[in-house]
């Protein structure tokens, strides 16, 4: 915690910042108001359970996508790097779909799945499938082949080797794709909040920008802003905890 | 308690064999080589690595394969592991011929480090050589466990994390997970070849120390002639490119051998100088 001292004196210097430029009309106060406001209408927000009521909808859209995500691209990227065939027949549709911004989804997914939960949780599901699917994928390729040759010359088992072998060693990749994965999800949700529903933070921030309570749709940012740390912050220590045979210093 | 008994014994009766005829046996060979080929397409090339080859080796000998490198020596051990087919030829593990890798045998990698598990702590990486067949339960796999660590000195390292213990730990990390299995064939491929001098000293007398106390054939390849004509009861010497077997020598130095007492002796120091003039003279040949 002490080495990311510097990094929060800077946040509060710059909340510092704004809250001089706004109490003295250097900046437009409407537009952005003061930061002790801003920080007045987020406790106001959580004690009325605005926020609550706006932050958990999202939270179950963006675990459920991810969730799903997860279940279906981890198993497909590892199939994919061990079966030649499942990798040529999905390899060029995979390179074609990945490219498209996953907001772009959102009309397709309306048409189809309508506006609630569903939609949101599609869009947030395709959005996180491709990092994890790739980097699972990348893992599985990147394996050492000495690896592959211990299993055999122990006549592992296809299924053992894929548990106790391919799966650990991937590892280290399909964290990295979960957690490019995790930032991604909470993106779409939010978009796809703004543009249809009434839910959801990203519904909370848009509807307070047109009803004119500035200083509520900031808290909402906010919100967001805490959410994505926290979420990284609890990412980042799942992380350490499975890849701590990482650590070369130190006894065990 | 009951293991090293028939440890110590067979020890003995090692040592009353290896004193009357070292290197024949007159049991039929453990490993029978029949007239192989291995060709690999090198961009649209073929080149022969092993061409007509045959050898066969006794039971619980220890012999060595030597060679400049691009020899086959190597891809000999993957054959004789069944991690490669030959192109041509067949070769028998107890008269069976041999389709992938068969039960009984294991082979020990040269980059040790990319073969052991680093997400396994020191103890586990060892449990996983256990036979999942032989059903034993938790208590007696700790105990084989801890037998074998203690084997190979790192029972002050059973939790640390591979990548907390040393190159010279890490090969022996692998020697007991190979061990642990009871192969009746080790077949190992410069396992010793990345580490210093000192540790590769130790190492080698580590070896030495398993093969007498039990019964199992060991196959080691290197490049290192000292190393070879020390370990070995018989040493087999590859020339370059599918040249094939160019010398055959029994090392009949006596039993048991160490880095001091046999280093110093006659018999090594010629027999290692007329291993080392012949693959020299190859090499200044070619």
């Amino acid at each position: 915690m002490r080495d990311r001292l510097p990094g929060f004196i800077l946040i509060a210097v710059l909340l510092a910042g704004w809250e001089i430029a706004s109490a003295t009309d250097l900046v437009d106060a409407v537009s952005l108001p003061r930061v002790s406001t801003i920080l007045a209408a987020f406790w106001a927000g959580i004690t009325s359970g605005a926020l609550p009521d706006a932050v958990l909808p999202s939270l179950w859209r963006i675990f459920a996508g991810f969730a799903l995500a997860c279940l279906v691209g981890i198993p497909l990227g590892l199939l994919m790097g061990t079966v030649a065939l499942v990798y040529r027949l999905l390899e060029p549709l995979t390179e074609f779909i990945r490219p498209i911004p996953s907001a772009a989804y959102i009309p397709v997914a309306i048409l189809f799945l309508g506006i609630g939960d569903e939609m949101k949780i599609f869009v947030v599901f395709l959005a996180s499938l491709f990092p994890i699917l790739l980097n699972s994928f990348a893992g599985v390729r990147a394996i050492d082949p000495v690896l592959l040759d211990t299993a055999r010359t122990f006549r592992t088992a296809r299924l053992a080797t894929l548990r106790q072998i391919v799966l650990p060693a991937c590892l280290p990749s399909i964290l990295t794709g979960m957690r490019i994965s995790v930032g991604l999800s909470l993106i779409v949700a939010v978009v796809a909040e703004m543009i249809s529903g009434n839910s959801g933070i990203g519904y909370f921030i848009l509807n307070n920008q047109r009803i004119f309570r500035v200083p509520e749709m900031f808290a909402g940012i906010f919100t967001l802003g805490l959410l994505g740390f926290m979420i990284n912050l609890a990412f980042l220590r799942v992380e350490h905890h499975l890849l701590r045979w990482r650590a070369s210093t130190g006894a065990a | 308690m009951d293991g090293s008994q028939t440890a110590t014994n067979f020890a003995a009766t090692r040592a009353a064999a290896a004193a009357r005829q070292p290197a024949t046996t007159t049991d039929a060979p453990i490993l029978s080589i029949n007239a192989i080929d291995k060709r690999f397409t090198v961009r649209g090339r073929e080149v022969a690595v092993l061409r007509d080859f045959s050898c066969t080796i006794a039971r619980n000998s220890f012999v060595s394969v030597i060679g400049p490198s691009g020899c086959g020596k190597s891809t000999l051990l993957r054959l004789l592991a069944g991690l490669d087919r030959p192109t041509a030829g067949q070769i028998l593990f107890d008269g069976a011929p041999i389709n992938g890798p068969p039960p009984g045998m294991i082979a020990v990698f040269q980059q040790y480090a990319k073969s052991i598990f680093p997400w396994r702590s020191v103890a586990h990486n060892v449990a996983f050589g256990i036979d999942p067949a032989s059903r034993l339960s938790r208590t007696e796999k700790s105990a084989l466990v801890a037998e074998h660590l203690a084997l190979v000195g790192l029972s002050d390292h059973a939790d640390h994390w591979p990548a907390q213990i040393s190159g010279g730990m890490q090969q022996r990390l692998a020697i007991a997970r190979a061990l642990i299995r009871k192969p009746e064939v080790l077949l190992m491929d410069e396992p010793f070849s990345a580490v210093d001098a000192m540790t590769r000293a130790l190492l080698q007398d580590l070896l030495l120390h398993i093969w007498r106390s039990r019964p199992i054939t060991i196959v080691f390849v290197t490049h290192d002639v000292d190393e070879a004509v020390l370990l070995s009861q018989r040493v087999l010497s590859l020339g370059r490119f599918g040249a094939g077997l160019r010398e055959d020598v029994t090392i009949d130095l006596p039993q048991p051998r160490d880095q001091i007492t046999t280093r110093a002796d006659p018999g090594f120091i010629a027999l290692r100088q007329r291993l080392f003039a012949s693959i020299f003279h190859q090499e200044q040949a070619s």
